[in-house]
């Protein structure tokens, strides 16, 4: 047909990127050939840790290839910062905004490329001009006068885009952007998409939503672990095909390394309806209910940004706590508004992945890392002193029987290695839970030893009588570990699954795209 | 890392004497001879080195108030009205009780001063706390707002009647009884008991830092907040009596300034001692020990340089440029290390291509 003979406005040839580390190199994209023809609106779907942002930022100049090469226009290209990207013809719509509250829309829109009067000043008149031009010749309609802080989200994207069609860009990327829209505002959206091509621009978006690829893409990619798994025509294909592709079809190979118990016991968690709004009035959950019981590994599956962290958050208090409806109850005690201080009293565990933004203290000993929270316990305290001779027993059994390895115990956290960071903050939660454990991301950068002996200890608390609520973006251990997977997309609960039913596996990937809810 | 922060301190220290040195020479001095006149105004004689140990004293009290609060991350610049109040108190509870013993009248001095201080305090703090109001507008605020109030209270009410009537009328209260006062150590220098209460509050500071659960909370609260809070640390509750507990302590600087060395409030008997007790504790990166030796320097420099600019044409306000270049190129080390990043990265971009 007609887009046969159309070009290709950008071509990645053999593009590789490999993270150094003495450990652990990470291969986020291996060996990637890709084309994009001009004038096309072309999807890149994926699970999380597929490699898609990493290849966006470095056609975007974020990032530089470890190897391989990039042509636009079938002319090579060496782009080794945004400014090179953006000169070339290359714009970037980020998930978060890079706008300056406090200015007007027009004036962020020329921000960096001001238009000057004879004397050298800014030229607002000019500013507010030049918006308003091109804000009619794409259709994207905004005041140029208005504050930015006074907008939307949805008005923010739109000066991104205008932004980007100022300096000139050829090719637009998005990543992600319907995540913090409404159905309402997704459809304008891509209304906008249609007009942009209508004009001869390239859009390259990122998602996980399969139903808005299906209304909106010529060509998808389907990444996986770093690689490019398909390219297919939209009318070749269909959702289902896309999950499937997109969560890879070999979901039946992996190995269950827990066999599910005949009964479960109590109740340990119960959320009922939880429903959660952020600071920028997003709706993050929506009537969230679930429950785990003693014996239960309840896995929480879905593509990362879909309302795990906020889940996870609530429940250990760290949300504000004004904008949760619904309830939480911790052994029939409601803990919904409980802030951070009285649920640790309650002794819930909570293994987080995010190690040096929360986990652990950067700039602390091993050592102090390993006794927050256990500080207070009645054992290893002395009225208002701490029991140090206590902890110090206390943390070499954690060292030994975690076999973390590490120069000392008063060396700083940040010499040892990411798998041993993670086996710190394993050791201290395990510990201080008594009954609870909720996990986010719990293997997250970890090798592979390390993640065998983080799975078998917590099938073993499992084992116990422990109730574990396991979130991660990683499709292989919540198979692997769950006894019952729930899946979720866009702040919802859209499905739960046994893993040991037959054909479990097709279901999950269809949920993870937003293609099926289930009850 | 302690060694690497000692080599950093006296690098910056060297440059400090450096550019002050420049400094000195444009005006008209030789810079080591004036050097030379600073460190014999300090340390050369007994008087010189009581008199340097009896300045070093309130700014080592100073510091441990900033420290308690900075350490939290919260910056509590109320500590100066704290020293006012606090000696206020303390001159009223030792000038109108009678017939107290010593031990008795010292303590509910003290201990008056301290109240008072946390008091005051307790508005910004629970602003701060509670409301995550910026603590720096609020506890600045109230400082200005402390000193003017102590003036007008003596001025008006606590003044000394003995004042009325001379030819020079100055804000100050009549004279503490004997009981309340803070003995002298080596008469008629001023160098005073509050040497000993100096040392028990570094003490007590050392002991609550690095052996209490509290003293563990407000550490990682002021290193690591969002782990704090994830480890379930009240942020609220101990930002709260961080402030508190730092106005305090700056209300005992102010008790034992006044009962031991000027015997009454004088308004104006506090020269910036809390603002150059942050610089102290600055100095001393919030950690007890560095902190009693930066004391030590700052009292070497401030009495030092009271001799070196009577010997010589060097004003005091030298002095004063020299703590400002240490404290700046200490916390310029915070610059080598971007430096060092930078440098990384640079070697990491060529190592990939």
């Amino acid at each position: 047909m007609g887009d046969v003979m159309k070009k290709n406005i950008l071509e990645l040839k053999n593009i590789s990127k490999i993270f150094p580390h003495p450990e652990n190199p990470v291969v986020a994209n291996n060996k990637v050939n890709m084309e994009i023809r001009e004038g096309e609106i072309h999807a890149i779907i994926g699970e999380n840790g597929a490699g898609k942002s990493t290849l966006m930022n470095l056609l975007y100049g974020n990032l530089t290839p470890t190897e391989g090469s990039i042509f636009f226009r079938g002319e090579k290209v060496e782009i080794d910062n945004p400014g090179t990207a953006i000169s070339t013809g290359i714009g970037m719509v980020h998930q978060h905004f890079n706008l300056i509250p406090s200015f007007t829309v027009a004036e962020n829109l020329v921000f960096g490329f001001e238009p000057t009067n004879k004397c050298g000043l800014v030229d607002l008149k000019r500013a507010k001009k030049i918006t308003r031009e091109i804000s009619e010749k794409n259709k994207l309609f905004i005041d140029p006068e208005k504050k930015v802080k006074d907008c939307v989200l949805s008005e923010k994207q739109k000066i991104e885009i205008l932004k980007i069609l100022f300096y000139g860009a050829e090719v637009l990327i998005f990543d992600e952007p319907t995540a913090v829209l409404t159905p309402q505002k997704t459809k304008e959206l891509f209304n906008v998409f249609f007009e942009l091509k209508k004009k001869g621009k390239t859009i390259i978006f990122i998602t996980h939503k399969l139903k808005e690829v299906m209304d909106v893409a010529d060509r998808i990619t389907v990444m996986r672990k770093g690689e490019i798994v398909n390219v297919v025509g939209k009318a070749s294909t269909s959702k289902e095909e896309l999950a499937s592709m997109m969560v890879g079809r070999d979901i039946k190979l992996i190995k269950r390394k827990i066999k599910n118990p005949e009964n479960f016991g109590k109740d340990i968690l119960r959320i009922n309806n939880l429903s959660y709004q952020d600071d920028y009035n997003i709706k993050r959950l929506s009537n969230v209910s679930l429950s785990v019981k003693s014996g239960e590994i309840v896995g929480i599956a879905g593509v990362g940004g879909n309302g795990q962290k906020e889940l996870i958050e609530s429940i250990a208090g760290l949300n504000n706590k004004k904008n949760i409806s619904g309830s939480i109850e911790y052994n029939n005690i409601d803990i919904t508004h409980y802030n951070s201080t009285k649920i640790r009293n309650h002794k819930i565990g909570y293994i987080t992945g995010d190690r040096f933004s929360k986990g652990v203290c950067g700039s602390s000993s091993v050592y102090e890392n390993l006794i927050m929270g256990i500080h207070n316990d009645d054992a290893y305290r002395k009225g208002i002193f701490i029991n140090h001779n206590k902890l110090d027993e206390l943390t070499n059994s954690f060292i030994e029987d975690y076999e973390i390895k590490l120069p000392s115990k008063d060396s700083i956290i940040t010499s040892l290695s990411g798998g041993n960071v993670q086996k710190c903050i394993f050791a201290r939660e395990i510990f201080n839970a008594k009954e609870l454990i909720i996990t986010e991301e719990p293997t997250r950068g970890v090798d592979i030893g390390a993640i065998e002996f983080i799975h078998e200890q917590l099938i073993s608390k499992s084992k116990d009588g422990y109730g574990v609520l396991l979130v991660s973006t990683d499709l292989d251990e919540i198979i692997s570990l769950s006894t019952k997977i729930l899946v979720i997309y866009c702040g919802r609960i859209v499905g739960i699954v046994n893993p040991e039913e037959e054909g479990f596996e097709n279901k999950i990937a269809l949920m993870m795209g937003g293609v099926e809810s289930v009850g | 890392m302690k060694k690497r922060g000692l080599d950093r301190l006296l690098i910056a220290l060297g440059l400090a004497l450096c550019i002050t040195g420049i400094f000195i020479a444009l005006s008209g001095e030789n810079p080591l001879n004036a050097y030379y006149q600073l460190i014999k105004g300090a340390l050369w004689g007994r008087s010189n080195l009581i008199t340097t140990l009896r300045w070093s004293v309130p700014y080592l009290i100073a510091s441990i108030a900033a420290a308690v609060s900075f350490k939290a991350g919260v910056f509590n610049l109320g500590i100066e009205g704290c020293v006012y109040l606090g000696g206020l108190t303390a001159a009223l509870i030792g000038a109108y009780f009678q017939g107290l013993p010593p031990l008795i009248h010292i303590s509910l001095a003290i201990f008056g001063a301290m109240v008072v201080s946390a008091l005051w305090l307790s508005i910004p703090a629970y602003l701060k706390a509670y409301h995550n109001v910026n603590e720096v507008i609020t506890t600045w605020m109230f400082t200005y707002i402390a000193i003017l109030l102590c003036q007008y209270l003596v001025r008006n009410i606590f003044f000394d009647p003995t004042d009325i009537g001379s030819a020079a009328q100055q804000v100050r209260t009549p004279y503490i009884m004997e009981a309340a006062k803070l003995k002298q150590l080596f008469p008629p220098y001023q160098l005073n008991f509050s040497i000993f209460i100096g040392i028990t509050l570094m003490i007590i500071f050392y002991i609550f830092i690095k052996k209490t659960r509290s003293g563990y909370d407000l550490s990682m609260l002021g290193t690591c907040p969002n782990f704090a809070k994830y480890g379930g640390i009240n942020i609220e509750k101990t930002q709260f009596y961080a402030i508190l507990v730092s106005g305090s302590i700056g209300g005992i600087l102010g008790a034992c300034e006044v009962l031991g060395v000027h015997h009454r409030y004088i308004h104006g008997f506090s020269n910036d001692l809390a603002t150059l007790g942050i610089m102290v504790a600055l100095m001393g990166r919030l950690n007890p020990v560095s902190m009693a030796i930066a004391a030590l320097f700052m009292g070497i420099m401030q009495n030092g340089a009271r001799a070196m600019s009577r010997v010589t044409n060097v004003s005091l306000d030298t002095v004063l440029i020299m703590i400002a270049l240490v404290v700046i190129l200490i916390s310029a080390e915070e610059f080598f290390e971007i430096f060092k990043i930078r440098q990384r990265v640079k070697q990491s971009k060529k190592g990939e291509s």
